[in-house]
């Protein structure tokens, strides 16, 4: 308990001239400031109003992938950004080929191009305590054939292909983001997404709800901590007796808890 | 390791684990039934008996790992197809008790058709009840997917109790692949027909294993067949010869492409089967599949390649055996093709298996 303590007073002491900043806000990085997590985007501040964002891990696993984030209006507290981006999910559902996806040896079936355009808008309140709402839509522009279908696997990577496999996919989020002392914050976080229609059919609505800590750790280094929960149709079926006694097989959503840990450097 | 997998995988994420073990080792299932009965024989003396591997309704698609295709999934409209193909050969045969190999309720590769209850809804059979042998909610492989696969146990007459029996897993698989592959089960029921009880076995061992796993799992069974009090009859796909089979290798429906591969066959030992013929009466006995292949021909009930490549059966994998009574003569046959028992559907464009058939006189 005192070794505790001892790390909280040092780590108070250490850092508490700049105020850790809120994450996931419309906010955009200053220019020739970036920012880069394990899960984070690599985020670098262009101009006054313009941010480039793009996920690494997908960029490594081929899968590029870009987004301008443009503030469009700041009055007060109150900012609003539109949000572009563009991937080529392609590469990396290719690179899967005989785990995530068939092998086709024998037939000409192959995995499509696609072209996965996305449209947001966020908007910010608050300087301290900052709330955000974010809409986003992606669309799969397919370029050719392509024989892949949804896979009905665990919801985040479920809805990363989801514009390719099932035409779309749309995001509302509604998040708080609060300083609890000068090196922590929390953020909470509801989201619902719905994607395009998969054969058979079954529900297009998830669920989501998060929670985290952002615990400054150096002067320029954040640890994350936190959880997120999915509710969403993977296909899932319970045996029950049915009101006439019956045993039958009904179909239930599915509830999945994510451990959420990153670690982002920003300059 | 297994379990050290599955905790790491439990701590991971979800509340649904990746796979089930398939334990305890003999648990109670539940038994479905058809919403309105088809009236059945209230007191039958006899009682026709149909095993049949249904290939979880892909009739002849070459999936990828017969090696003869590279077929994942099927739509929902080809399975649709399939199983009304299937069932009408079902209640062409018109069986009093039906035991079925590879049905699914739940999986991606099968459209999540629940052919359980399909079956019971579409055939004159009233009871199901479904041993879960395989349930995977996601296997990372070929993009296979959620899989909820099984044998099952059908019957006219009410399925009093049903009981899941676990086999020991193939000992060559390393333990990622155990987690998400498929397990071994016997399937038990108590019919209660008219005023007596019989018991039911299905079974579907191993296949691919090359550590002596299968042979293990056909002497359990031999020993839980043992056990039974009840007059019984018990089949399936027994994925072995009889005991006096010629062609026991070189088979030319295998795909040379499975070569080196894990679905390559591994020899077979037909000797393991002498116990369950010796034992017990089975439907096709060894006088009549005789000596030749010439007359062993007519009794086979697999084969990989069907007729879009031009094959036929090639090797009699699949068995029913009665512990008491008998056999109506003329009632038993391997239905093959058309005319076989009368039937018009054409078998071998319905599974990679034939359908075994015999009307089974109870004992008094």
């Amino acid at each position: 308990m005192k070794t505790a303590l001892l790390v909280v007073a040092v780590v108070t002491v250490a850092w508490p001239a700049s105020a850790l900043p809120a994450r996931h806000t419309a906010d955009v990085l200053e220019p020739g400031h970036w920012s880069i997590g394990a899960f984070d985007p690599l985020r670098v501040g262009v101009t006054r109003d313009v941010e480039l964002a793009t996920h690494p891990i997908l960029d490594l696993l081929l899968s590029p992938n870009v987004e301008a984030r443009v503030l469009f209006r700041r009055v007060g507290a109150l900012r609003v950004t539109g949000e572009y981006g563009v991937s080529v999910p392609t590469f990396a559902m290719r690179l899967t080929q005989g785990y995530l996806f068939p092998s086709w040896e024998k037939s000409d079936n192959r995995i499509g191009w696609f072209v996965v355009p996305s449209v947001g808008l966020a908007v910010s309140y608050g300087e301290k305590t900052v709330a955000t709402g974010r809409m986003t839509t992606s669309i799969g522009v397919p370029i050719g054939r392509n024989d892949a279908t949804t896979m009905d696997t665990w919801a985040p990577l479920e809805l990363l292909l989801a514009p390719a496999l099932t035409g779309f996919r749309s995001h509302l989020t509604l998040g708080l983001d609060h300083p609890i002392t000068g090196w922590l914050r929390g953020r909470v976080s509801v989201d619902g997404w719905l994607i395009g229609p998969s054969d058979p059919p079954k529900s297009q609505v998830f669920l989501g709800a998060s929670g985290a800590l952002d615990l400054r750790v150096s002067e320029r280094g954040t640890l994350t901590l936190g959880a997120i929960v999915y509710d969403y149709d993977q296909r899932r079926t319970v045996v029950e007796r049915g009101d006439d006694g019956r045993w039958q097989r009904k179909r239930v959503r599915s509830l999945d808890v994510w451990p959420m840990l990153d670690f982002v450097y920003r300059r | 390791m297994r379990r050290l997998l599955l905790a790491l995988v439990a701590a991971c994420c979800a509340c649904e684990p990746f796979a089930d073990d398939i334990e305890p080792d003999r648990v109670e299932v539940p038994v479905f039934e058809r919403a309105v009965k088809v009236p059945a024989d209230p007191a039958p003396r006899r009682l026709k008996v149909m095993t049949w591997n249904v290939k979880y309704g892909a009739c002849r698609i070459d999936f990828w790992f017969d090696g003869w295709g590279d077929r994942v999934q099927m739509t929902s409209r080809e399975v649709r197809t399939n199983l009304d193909a299937i069932e009408r050969l079902i209640r062409e045969v018109d069986p009093d008790v039906l035991f079925a190999n590879e049905i699914e309720v739940d999986s991606r590769r099968s459209a999540y058709v629940d052919m359980v209850q399909d079956f019971l809804d579409r055939t004159s059979l009233n009871y199901g009840a479904y041993y879960q042998a395989w349930n995977s909610r996601y296997v990372p492989s070929e993009g296979v997917g959620r899989i909820d696969m099984g044998v099952a146990i059908f019957s006219k007459h009410p399925i009093t109790y049903a009981q899941r029996i676990r086999q020991e897993d193939r000992g060559d698989d390393d333990p990622l692949h155990e987690l998400f592959y498929l397990h071994t089960v016997i399937g038990r029921a108590h019919i209660r027909v008219g005023a007596r009880e019989i018991g039911a076995f299905v079974t579907h061992v191993s296949a691919y294993d090359t550590d002596g796993t299968k042979q293990r799992q056909l002497k359990h069974l031999a020993q839980v067949l043992e056990e039974e009090p009840l007059p019984f009859v018990v089949g399936g796909d027994f994925n072995e010869l009889p005991p006096t089979a010629v062609k026991i290798a070189s088979f030319e429906d295998e795909s040379p492409d499975l070569k080196g591969t894990e679905f390559e066959q591994p020899p077979y030992t037909p000797e393991a089967m002498r116990p369950f013929f010796d034992k017990y009466r089975p439907a096709i006995t060894l006088e009549r599949i005789g000596t030749t292949e010439e007359s062993q021909r007519p009794f086979y009930t697999h084969s990989i390649r069907g007729p879009n490549h031009g094959g036929f059966w090639t090797r009699q994998l699949d068995h029913l055996f009665v512990n008491a009574g008998s056999w109506a003569p003329g009632s038993t046959d391997v239905l093959q093709s058309p005319g076989r028992l009368g039937i018009t559907s054409d078998p071998n464009w319905l599974s990679d298996h034939a359908p075994v058939v015999g009307t089974w006189e109870l004992p008094e």
